[in-house]
């Protein structure tokens, strides 16, 4: 269970830095006819009305276009293809990039100047430039155009997740190097944080609907893929995990009761002998039951403590070796080991109760003849 | 004439096992003083460790009534009886019944522990009784340490250290050698010398000449006393 508690904050924390309240936005055609305009329509988004968007849109904190190609690029005679970018400044925010030191990302003033700067990923400052050897400030060619490289990726485990291959330049280098007006894939938004990715389909929907005349509750005219409807699906993928990982937990329980509960019976089953004595020599049947649940209880706390020692040296254990990263390092919450230790406690207060009871009940000559 | 410390009137008592009745005791009538030294003699199987039941109020009986120090106790609950037997009664069994893990020390303390006495004056009343019977040498041995006749010693100062008013020993000395025997059957005239009762059950008559009393059971009734 504490692995499961592990994992799923680890699958959340993955997922918060992937998406945010950020969410991917495309134009599809249209499924209903309005004002004339006959249904299958696609409107096409420029670009301009995308960079627009947080101006217009109080709801929306930034935007990024999105632009993506494969280009050519080269350096010192080397050439490779790869996939460029063209974005926002705020990309490095919205896609939650990290930088290695040293660099940086493009910034508002890059854009609005055109400056031909670009940010490199690792793997491509590797292809050109060794594992050791500095970028930063190399000018290189992409597709025939010189940019300077201001940054490169961190070699962080997130940038490394689909970012490999990638060149970031500014969505206005770009357009000015491949001429392109529409978005053709898709652009991303980040909402302000009290606006959820819901609210934001239908305030986005509403106002392309105004923008280029189609029915703002034509469902179909947008797509969305946000970081709700993935939070949604992923909760509930992790709560099937959690659950899994927590029935196992109670079987563990389920089986370890039947352990504590099959010695508390053979407490009192090898002890017939002692009870009937003690019985015979005057202990009355409260006595006897006073002493073979504390006997239990005594039995039941000094396992649970040395039962939880273990758990929490294990996970300790655990922390401290690499495991690998998804699973997430297990976490002991306390609600857990409350509950494991709760159910314990309550599953040996009763299995202490009834050979207590049945101890305190026998015969003492049936107990000494035995 | 003595005061009666005990008294049985009719009693029987039957044994039900599945469908089948078994009547070990019937109409027995007994009345015993304080300071008796009774032997209960028999041949097997005629009901004398269920008498000793009886009377040592370890079960109750069938039908019959039963005084004890004046006090009908055949209706009794089971803590009622447990705590006239830690009262009034010294048990001496066949097969020692000793905790064996515990000590010479701790045995015969065990019953104090039910009169709430504290550790130190039961470990300091069993030693006493211990050093009298000649165990002085043995306090922390564990019974399973002792012999067969050390430990039937220990057994008998368990039964007095409550100083109660009946010894009640059933064939006390049959899992032991004459010699052993011997000492056991003097101390039980010892104790009966100072003026307390004892009854002993056995089959050996040898053993039965010791008492003063000597009664015979057969087939679950009284066939002879004198
Ligand atoms: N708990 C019991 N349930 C059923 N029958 C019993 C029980 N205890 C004793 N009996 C039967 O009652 C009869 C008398 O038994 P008891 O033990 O009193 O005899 P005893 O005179 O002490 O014999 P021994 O000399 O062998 O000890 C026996 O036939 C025995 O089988
Ligand atoms: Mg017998």
């Amino acid at each position: 269970m504490a692995l499961g508690t592990g994992f799923c904050e680890r699958s959340k924390h993955d997922l918060m830095d992937i998406a945010g309240n950020s969410m991917a936005v495309w134009q599809r055609a249209t499924s209903k006819s309005y004002r004339g305009y006959p249904k299958g329509q696609t409107n096409r988004i420029t670009i301009a009305d995308v960079i627009a968007l947080p101006k217009v849109l109080p709801s929306i904190e930034m935007v990024s276009p999105m632009l993506n190609k494969s280009a050519t690029l080269s350096y010192m005679g080397k050439a490779y293809m790869k996939g460029v970018w063209g974005v926002t400044a705020d990309h490095v925010k919205l896609a939650k990039l990290k930088i290695a030191t040293g660099g940086r990302f493009f910034i508002q003033i890059d854009v609005e100047r055109q400056a031909r700067v670009a940010v490199i990923s690792n793997k491509v400052k590797q292809v050109f430039f060794g594992k050791n050897g500095n970028a930063l400030g190399a000018k290189f060619l992409i597709d025939g155009v010189s940019f300077t490289i201001i940054g490169v990726l961190a070699d962080d485990e997130k940038n490394k997740l689909d970012r490999d291959e990638d060149v970031f330049i500014s969505y206005k280098s770009y357009q000015e190097m491949y001429g392109d007006k529409y978005i053709e894939k898709y652009f991303f938004v980040v909402t302000k944080p009290n606006v959820s990715t819901m609210q934001a389909e239908q305030i986005l929907r509403s106002y392309f609907a105004g923008k280029y005349n189609f029915d703002k509750n034509d469902k179909e005219a947008m797509g969305f893929w946000g970081s709700s409807k993935i939070q949604e699906s992923i909760s509930w993928y992790l709560l099937g995990i959690q659950i899994f990982l927590s029935v196992c937990g109670m079987m563990v329980l389920a089986v370890g009761s039947l352990g504590v509960a099959n010695i508390m019976f053979l407490i009192v089953a090898e002890r017939t002998y002692e009870i009937g004595l003690r019985k015979a020599i005057g202990a009355t049947d409260q006595q006897i039951f006073l002493q073979i649940f504390l006997e239990v209880l005594v039995i039941a706390v000094v396992g649970g403590i040395i039962g939880l020692a273990s758990v929490f040296l294990t996970t300790t254990f655990l922390q401290h070796i690499t495991l690998p990263a998804w699973i997430g390092a297990p976490k002991l919450s306390w609600l857990t080991a409350a509950i494991a230790f709760l159910v314990l406690a309550l599953i040996e207060l009763v299995t202490g109760f009834f050979p207590a009871r049945r101890a305190a009940k026998m015969d003492p000559i049936e107990a000494l003849l035995t | 004439m003595n005061e009666v410390i005990a008294e049985l009137h009719n009693i029987g008592k039957t044994y039900h096992t599945g469908k089948v009745n078994f009547e070990a005791l019937r109409g027995i009538n007994l009345k015993i003083e304080r300071g008796e030294y009774i032997a209960i003699l028999g041949p097997s199987g005629s009901g004398k460790s269920t008498l000793m039941q009886i009377i040592g109020c370890l079960s109750t009986p069938t039908v019959g009534s039963y005084f004890l120090a004046g006090k009908e106790v055949s209706k009794l609950s089971g803590d009622e009886l447990a705590k006239i037997r830690n009262l009034y009664i010294g048990f001496v069994f066949q097969k020692f019944n000793l905790m064996p893990q515990m000590t010479a020390v701790d045995n015969v303390a065990l019953p104090l522990v039910y009169r709430g006495i504290k550790t130190e004056e039961r470990r300091k009343q069993a030693k006493d009784i211990l050093r009298h019977i000649g165990l002085g040498q043995h306090f922390s041995h564990h019974a399973n340490e002792l012999s067969g006749g050390q430990q039937q010693r220990v057994a008998i100062a368990r039964a007095l250290v409550t100083n109660p008013e009946i010894i009640l020993a059933d064939e006390p000395t049959g899992n032991l050698d004459s010699k052993s025997g011997a000492e056991i059957i003097n101390l039980f005239g010892e104790f009966n010398a100072k003026g307390k009762t004892v009854i002993i059950i056995t089959h050996d008559v040898s053993m039965a000449r010791h008492a003063k009393r000597i009664i015979e059971i057969q087939d679950g009734s009284i066939s002879a006393s004198r």
